[in-house]
């Protein structure tokens, strides 16, 4: 059992690298304009230039990164809150956190940018932070009144639709300049990325990365519950207010850059921990973010290539393979358990 | 550890009130009572997961409620009642999770944590389930799973609330053996149980919870010789002297002469009740001896090899039928026997107590 788990490990790892390093590498030579894979390859090297040049270091690249980043981040967030409220389907865009990002984005867009005409990488992520912590603190309130987990998740979809309603609410009352802003993320895209905001968001994500790396001792010891994970000498309190703070951080800065994206939250770990066949978080949480990037990624290639030159939104791919999966989910839970 | 006037409960009500207790190294404590009595919420705030009200326990000197997790973690391990439900864990990896005190900072289990789990699980006899899925295992299971994880802590203090719950009546021996084992090796336990005859058997002392709160702390001798059982769970006569009975007490009371007035065991009376029979048990009728003389209350006997048991039966799917002549037979008088009976087999010829 050990050995054939070492051994999975081995493989799913391996696969997920090669997985991303080819995402990585479809993202930037294939697009609109043909460009040949040798003279990607020439360009990321360094040796061409010109305009095909600059397609690739200037939007296929920073594209493709952040799809990597945001996708990987994604998909930590949902793990995290399923570690929080001890349920497999819960997830930023279930919960409405996604959704109380957005709203707050919008606000900001429209009034402090719409009256003083600068925004920031920054304020964006400081604004959907903000948003995603409101949402998920009402979450939280929510899941201490009812304790069952299927009233949780429609209260969660029920604050996103409050959340969406209010965001179109103020949409209907924006400046037009500012709805061609708004309308474009709040569909969520990973369009017009440039090289400063993957930087910004390279930072965040990557850094949160490593405190939830640093924290996964406590999360192992949660898989038991909280009296056996204080038993082994985990401050409980502590451990939870983080796990709500990481995941908030990530899912706002996906908000923040992204838009929402449906799906790669729950979908991800969910399959991640069947694929490895465990659920130490140590093993998980890289091999999620691994696998939220190859998701993510695929997915970006498959809403911009599907119909180009009109890209869908990403959201639209994202659910068209996550939700089947999520169904499939509560079939199983269903049957195995009394859910 | 020592526990001075300690009041556990929930918010501001006390539960349990003025428990002061000096434990020594190695000492069992069993906690009874009736059931909503406070045994778990003492064991809880015992183990550190419920504030004391008032009062202090204190660890090796140290006070509990002062020290860190951390701290707590290394010296005292715990098995709960609260149900666990892990998703993709064996067993094995349950049992280590008892580890992670002795690990660092990423909860890397070293060749150390295989080996004390693995003698965890062989202690638990749970050794050949490790690689079952937690999901997959009965109750029983699960139940020796979490004791062995909690063995697997290596603590000074195992706290443990209804650790039989589930069991057996033979794994709920075995853990008995391997209870006395571990406080011979130092380690001093505090637990609570139901089954009363276990209790007074395996305990050095009991700390009897009685409903409105106040404790006692009596030796195994002295709550016979006292007759408090009968207080405690607030029984009548017949009800009394039943359990005494089936506790296969009653001659010893009678020789010691020791019974006080009130709850005293009569045997001349020896009116038995139906009530003890349960015909809708799968196993119904074992044994051929009239309803009278039949009792289930203390029935183990399927769980027992019966095939030297002298009497004359017949098997079928549902094990042994209409045994006649039985040795072993659900009599209530002969549940001393057949507790003696299931030790011989388990311990092997001599080898109980």
């Amino acid at each position: 059992m050990e050995r054939e788990r070492k051994i999975r490990r081995i493989i799913v790892f391996t696969a997920l690298m090669i997985l991303a390093m080819l995402g990585l590498f479809a993202g930037i030579a294939i697009g609109n304009v043909s460009i040949s894979f040798k003279e990607a390859l020439l360009v990321l090297a360094g040796q061409e230039t010109g305009k095909n040049a600059a397609i690739i270091t200037d939007i296929r690249l920073p594209r493709a990164i952040m799809t990597f980043i945001l996708g990987g981040g994604l998909a930590v967030s949902g793990f995290l809150l399923q570690t929080y409220f001890a349920n497999p389907i819960a997830g930023p865009y279930i919960l409405g956190i996604s959704s109380g990002a957005k709203m707050a984005v919008a606000l900001m867009l429209i009034f402090i940018v719409g009256s003083t005409g600068r925004t920031s990488s920054m304020m964006l992520v400081m604004a959907a932070f903000a948003g995603a912590v409101i949402s998920t603190f009402f979450i939280i309130m929510i899941s201490r009144a009812v304790r069952n987990m299927g009233i949780l998740l429609a209260a969660g979809i029920m604050i996103g639709y409050i959340c969406s309603a209010i965001t179109d609410f103020l949409i209907a009352f924006a400046d037009d300049s500012d709805i061609v802003n708004l309308h474009g993320w709040s569909q969520g895209s990973f369009s017009g990325t440039d090289m400063g905001t993957v930087k910004y968001a390279a930072v965040i994500v990557f850094t949160t990365f490593i405190l939830v790396m640093l924290l996964s001792k406590a999360l192992d010891a949660m898989r038991l519950g909280e009296t056996y994970a204080r038993s082994v000498g985990v401050n409980v309190k502590a451990c939870r207010v983080l796990v709500i703070l990481f995941s908030s951080v990530l899912s706002a800065c996906v908000t923040a850059f992204a838009g929402p994206i449906s799906f790669i939250g729950i979908a991800v770990p969910f399959l991640v921990r069947e694929l490895l066949k465990s659920s130490k978080p140590i093993v998980l949480v890289p091999a999620s973010f691994l696998a939220g990037s190859v998701f993510c990624m695929f997915s970006d290639l498959l809403a911009r290539q599907l119909f180009a030159p009109t890209e869908l939104n990403i959201s639209a791919v994202t659910s068209l393979f996550g939700a089947p999966v999520v169904i499939y989910m509560m079939i199983r839970r269903r049957g195995n358990h009394e859910a | 550890m020592k526990l001075n006037s300690a009041q556990a409960g929930y918010g501001k009500k006390i539960v349990v009130d003025g428990v002061t207790l000096k434990i020594g190294k190695g000492e069992i404590i069993t906690l009874i009572g009736p059931n909503g009595g406070g045994k778990s919420t003492l064991i809880k705030s015992i183990s550190g997961s419920l504030k004391l009200i008032g009062g202090s326990v204190l660890i090796d000197g140290s006070n509990l409620a002062k020290m860190s997790v951390k701290e707590i973690s290394r010296t005292m391990s715990v098995v709960t009642t609260e149900r666990v439900k892990p998703v993709l864990m064996t067993c094995r990896d349950v049992v280590m999770l008892g580890r992670l005190p002795f690990t660092g900072a990423m909860g890397v289990f070293g060749p150390e944590d295989e080996k004390e789990t693995a003698k965890a699980l062989e202690l638990m006899n749970i050794g050949h389930l490790a690689d079952v899925p937690f999901s997959d295992m009965s109750d029983g299971q699960k139940q020796r799973t979490l004791i062995a994880r909690a063995i697997a802590q290596s603590p000074k203090y195992l706290v443990m609330d209804e650790p039989t719950s589930y069991m057996d009546i033979k794994h709920r021996l075995e853990l008995m053996k391997v209870i006395k084992e571990l406080s011979e090796s130092g380690i001093t336990i505090v637990m609570s149980l139901h089954e009363l005859e276990l209790a007074l058997e395996v305990s050095d002392r009991l700390l009897l919870v009685y409903d409105d709160g106040h404790v006692l702390i009596r030796t195994p001798d002295e709550v016979i010789t006292q007759g408090l059982l009968k207080e405690l769970f607030d029984l009548d006569d017949e009800m009394y002297k039943r359990v005494i009975s089936g506790l296969g007490l009653d001659k010893d009371i009678q020789g010691k002469d020791k019974v006080p007035e009130d709850g005293a065991v009569s045997l001349n009376e020896k009116k038995h009740c139906t009530y003890f029979v349960n015909r809708q048990c799968e196993y119904y009728p074992c044994h051929d001896v009239s309803d009278e003389k039949f009792s289930c209350l203390f029935c183990y006997c399927p769980l027992y090899g019966v095939k030297d048991c002298g009497g004359e039966y017949f098997v079928n799917e549902k094990g042994i039928k209409n045994c006649k002549n039985c040795g072993f037979v659900h009599d209530r008088d002969n549940y001393p026997k057949v507790i003696k009976k299931l030790k011989e087999n388990m311990y092997g010829e001599g080898g109980s107590r």
